[in-house]
């Protein structure tokens, strides 16, 4: 679905992507993970073109993307209610009017939002909630691709749990391609296929999922890989 | 703001009937000199025989009009200027640079220039006053107009596929209306105060009758001091002046200062008992149904206790509670450490950084972008030694502390924070979700760090956190919050 080919990303001196091959894929999740700082955003941008590369290619074969930012504090217009944001996202769309409610509130029942979040202002939702918020909103759109920055680690892990599995639903019927930007790919194994492993700007290690968590080859792989089960396997 | 209604209100309807019941045209010249105020003339009559009450009438007309008129064009200059060069950034130096012309040169000089050329009708006077008074706020305007369409949910909408015309007609207004009504009220009383101004120095025009008009009328008879017709010739105008402008001053205040209620609660008696302790804390946030209810939790000294729980079940609002920074009329119950009330003022002064500290979870947000490290730990009282053994502590190098913050990379920050924290020795510390944006490798280290550090200073932690095996791993007491109001 969409292909970055030999990208360089450059700020100012700083050089913070190098020569970046990597490919979303349609029907499939595809997992970026790293330390903070290593890029992994950056990517993210360059895919919905928020940002253009310095040099390099990005093959996009939809323009149906749609981009869940990390802090979902400030992707909310404060003076609107949740449901007037819902509504924006059905605005481009083709429905008739009557049919938005029947398109919203589906969705925002599966992400098990409650009622009466529903018509709330931004400021009394909680972050976690305005987190689903954003996701229904995206979802509305009804994308080809789905660009999640830490889209859940702002979310206990029985939400993320759940929003993982009606995602997964969704994605399946739908045939969407997914890239997960996350640091918790350990609680998420089940639903990634692929995964990057980035680190100062350079893609260490890619490949199937199932293979980089058995195989590491990259030494920093391994020690990612270590770190994040250890308070799983401390607590056992 | 109920009031301000009903005084406009009763303003225009008594105006309206004086200006269509009262008897007497401004234009009739029919009565005598220096008549005093009587039954048949209020406010007596002026030197050439002309009602005064008549003239107050028409001139009222004519001064507010020049108040309406001009602050309506001058904001509508700055509002679509201000968007057109903030949004689309077209001809955006052109504007730029007109703006600050209009800026630099004095306005008062500009309408005399044109005055002493044209004669100074009162049409060329609102033109001018609206073509010299948009710059300031234009440039407000487009400042903030810049700093909203670079805002996440302006992109979003963006991406959702809506036009510029709908970000611009449904986004932006809410944003921009406390500036735009600012503005109009600003010029409003600037257009009424520069067309008195002028009339009364003779420069307004002749035929139309305004308060400036009158009052410069009313002063050239220096014998109306010597009879004592200023009383009714020259006071009426410029009480009016002053209410109008006076009053447009309290609206621009009254918008800024929002009275909160001080709702002060009845001291609770503090049980003595050592410890940072949340005692049955009911969380409400002013809504009828509270988030949870009677939540007790305490921390002693050199224990670690974890609250987790699902997004939404007040997790940060308990912990906010207990350090005394939730305001009070968001929760019933109260906080306390070591046997003091936390959300006492003087707890604050006293406290706060130095024996109980609260870590946030975004290590980049809490440090100050524009000063180096250094300077951020001077500010915080903390000697060169202190801070070079903290930073030892949580292995940096001393030379860190030269560099600002965005030359540092997230995991140096998570760790300049924690030495930031412990600097002081806190009895207490507060973890806000301090490792859920981390990854794996930072996460582990920082949670060492804390408890590390923590058993070295015997020091109370209280994390937040969603991650049970985090809560699991390191805590000796775990409170779990539920959706369902009850903690178990």
């Amino acid at each position: 679905m969409i292909e970055m080919k030999n990208v360089y990303q450059q700020y100012g001196n700083d050089v913070v992507l190098h020569d970046i091959h990597c490919r979303v894929t349609k029907g499939k999740v595809t997992a970026l993970i790293g330390e903070s700082g290593s890029g992994k955003s950056t990517i993210a941008e360059l895919l919905v073109s928020l940002r253009s590369p310095t040099s390099g290619k990005i093959e996009r074969h939809t323009s149906s993307i749609q981009y869940i930012y990390q802090n979902p504090e400030r992707s909310f217009n404060p003076y609107w209610t949740m449901w007037a944001s819902m509504e924006e996202a059905l605005r481009g769309l083709k429905y008739p009017k009557k049919q938005w409610q029947a398109e919203i509130v589906p969705v925002l029942q599966q992400l098990e939002l409650p009622k009466d979040t529903w018509h709330a202002l931004p400021h009394e939702c909680s972050g976690g909630q305005k987190q689903r918020f954003a996701i229904a909103r995206a979802l509305l759109q009804r994308p080809d691709v789905l660009i999640a920055d830490e889209m859940t680690s702002a979310l206990d892990p029985e939400n993320e749990k759940k929003i993982i599995q009606y995602l997964k639903q969704i994605y399946e019927s739908r045939s969407m391609a997914i890239l997960y930007i996350t640091h918790r790919f350990q609680e998420l194994s089940s639903f990634i296929d692929d995964v990057y492993v980035l680190k100062e700007g350079r893609i260490v290690e890619y490949g199937m999922y199932e293979r980089v968590m058995s195989q590491p080859k990259h030494s920093y792989t391994k020690k990612l890989i270590e770190a994040s089960t250890y308070f799983e396997r401390k607590r056992k | 703001m109920k009031h301000k209604k009903y005084i406009v209100g009763s303003f225009i309807l008594f105006y309206s009937v004086l200006y269509f019941s009262y008897p007497y045209a401004a234009s009739s010249y029919q009565f005598e000199s220096y008549l005093a105020p009587s039954r048949m003339h209020w406010l007596g009559t002026n030197s050439v025989g002309q009602d005064v009450v008549a003239l107050l009438i028409e001139g009222t007309k004519w001064s507010l009009i020049v108040g309406f008129v001009v602050a309506t064009a001058s904001t509508l200059l700055s509002v679509v200027l201000g968007v057109w060069s903030g949004y689309f950034r077209k001809w955006d130096s052109l504007w730029n640079g007109l703006a600050n012309v209009l800026l630099v040169l004095p306005n008062l000089l500009i309408i005399l220039l044109v005055i002493a050329f044209t004669g100074g009708q009162y049409t060329m006077l609102l033109v001018l006053m609206s073509v010299l008074s948009w710059p300031a706020y234009m440039r407000i305007i487009r400042a903030q107009v810049m700093s909203l369409k670079e805002r996440e949910f302006i992109q979003i909408s963006r991406q959702l596929g809506n036009s510029h015309l709908y970000i611009l007609t449904r986004h932006f207004p809410a944003h921009l209306k406390s500036l735009v009504q600012t503005k109009w009220i600003m010029t409003f009383r600037y257009a009424i105060l520069t067309e008195a101004g002028l009339a009364f120095l003779g420069l307004g025009d002749p035929v139309k009758v305004t308060w400036g008009k009158l009052l410069h009328d009313g002063f050239s008879n220096p014998t109306i001091f010597l009879n004592g017709s200023w009383t009714w010739l020259v006071l009426p105008p410029v009480l009016l002046l002053a209410i109008v402008t006076v009053y447009i001053s309290f609206i621009i205040e009254g918008k800024n200062v929002k009275r909160t209620k001080s709702s002060l609660r009845k001291e609770v008696h503090c049980t003595k008992e050592a410890g940072l302790r949340g005692e049955q804390i009911t969380l409400h946030y002013g809504v009828s149904k509270p988030i949870f209810e009677n939540v007790s939790l305490d921390v002693q000294r050199g224990e670690i206790v974890s609250i987790t729980g699902p997004s939404g079940s007040g997790k940060t609002s308990l912990a906010r509670a207990m350090y005394g920074i939730l305001p009070v009329a968001y929760y019933e119950g109260h906080g306390q450490m070591d046997g003091e009330w936390t959300s006492h003022p003087k707890f604050a002064s006293a406290h706060y950084f130095k024996t109980i500290a609260f870590m946030y979870q975004d290590a980049r947000a809490a440090f100050n972008p524009l000063l180096p490290l250094r300077q951020q730990f001077e500010e915080l009282g903390v000697t060169q030694d202190e801070m070079n053994e903290a930073l030892k502590e949580v292995q940096l190098y001393e030379t860190i502390a030269n560099r600002y913050p965005h030359e540092c990379s997230g995991g140096m920050l998570s760790r300049v924070l924690v030495a930031l924290t412990f600097v002081w020795r806190p009895h207490y510390v507060i973890c806000d979700e301090v490792t859920s944006a981390l990854d794996p490798i930072l996460k582990k280290e920082i949670i060492f760090l804390l408890q590390k550090k923590a058993k070295q200073l015997n020091c109370g932690v209280l994390m937040i956190t969603h991650d049970h095996d985090v809560a699991h791993a390191i805590s000796d007491r775990t409170l779990q919050m539920t959706k369902e109001n009850r903690d178990d």
